[in-house]
């Protein structure tokens, strides 16, 4: 189970497209996440299941950093992609909600989606969930700072971008 | 069995706190005080280097399970490894402020349970990094009680 292939649920005005990985954190790389897909103003994600990212050895759930992790991230890369690539994303705040435990040797999924976009703010609400996106284990809401710094994101800006142009 | 011994047991109930490179102390005072050693895969923004906040949140989760461990440890004993897995109280939700930008340096990090209550407790957490006065991340941390 913990090596099978991610596939991303089909869902309404989602182009799954697995690409844009070298958009990726390193944290993001550092905990198996994989950019899957995209929409308006919107990103999917996925993670493997691995024994390092659990948080109770007796349960094999994986830990709540982790969820949170990937939400950050998720939202992070929906921001960019929402600002049309202008401008790097710091985190301001965010707030998750564990709903029920991450089932244990499951894939992992994260839709990030940028509800409004300010000057200087964008404003994301996310869900991370096993199989169901109706069933979520986990829904993040919070805010990123839009030019938080003097750094350019290059790096998340040309894969998007050639995406969404094509 | 001491406090920190009993901290370390929770500690290596969690498999992504040792990923994470994660460690405890006490100091004099007995104040736990967490450690989360710079790393390049805890980066976010490899320009500037900033830390991921997944990384951040991740460590602050982790302080929190462990003072919040440390304080029930009174009623339960977690005089082993397995004891620590079963100590570990479940996550509600978190809510996480990031302060300032975090450089590529170690993260310290100290949790102050607010309230222990019969089904949920409530936990502060700060994190800081070369200077304890200008707090880098905050959070506050809803945990309901592992079953006994």
């Amino acid at each position: 189970m913990s090596d099978s292939d991610l596939k991303f649920p089909d869902l309404p005005g989602i182009d799954i497209t697995p690409v844009f990985q070298d958009s990726r954190s390193p944290m993001g790389q550092n905990i198996g996440l994989v950019y899957m897909g995209f929409g308006d103003k919107r990103i999917c994600t996925g993670l493997k299941w691995h024994e390092s990212l659990v948080g109770n050895a007796e349960t094999d759930v994986l830990h709540g950093g982790v969820v949170t992790a990937m939400i950050d991230e998720t939202a992070g890369g929906a921001s960019v992609l929402a600002t049309e690539h202008k401008f790097s994303v710091a985190t301001v705040d965010l707030r998750v909600d564990y709903m029920r435990p991450a089932a244990p040797h499951q894939n992992l999924y994260c839709t990030a989606h940028i509800y409004r976009l300010t000057e200087r703010i964008a404003f994301f609400n996310a869900q991370a969930f096993n199989d169901d996106p109706a069933k979520p284990i986990a829904v993040g809401t919070g805010t990123f700072m839009l030019g938080a710094n003097a750094s350019v994101p290059d790096i998340l800006g040309s894969p998007f971008k050639a995406q969404e142009d094509g | 069995m001491g406090d920190l011994d009993l901290i370390k047991n929770v500690l290596a109930a969690m498999p992504y706190a040792a990923k994470l490179g994660v460690t405890a102390q006490l100091d004099d005072t007995g104040r736990l005080v967490c450690t989360m050693p710079f790393h390049e895969n805890h980066i976010g923004n490899a320009q500037l280097p900033a830390l991921h906040g997944g990384s951040l949140a991740s460590f602050l989760e982790i302080t929190a399970i462990l003072q919040l461990a440390r304080e029930q440890a009174a009623i339960q004993q977690v005089d082993s490894i397995e004891a620590g897995r079963a100590a570990i109280p479940l996550p509600v939700n978190v809510t996480v402020q990031y302060l300032r930008s975090a450089r590529a340096l170690a993260c310290h990090a100290e949790a102050r349970v607010l309230k222990v209550g019969r089904r949920t407790s409530t936990v502060f957490c700060q994190l800081w990094q070369d200077d304890e006065a200008k707090p880098v991340t905050s959070m506050t941390g809803v945990f309901i009680q592992p079953k006994t």
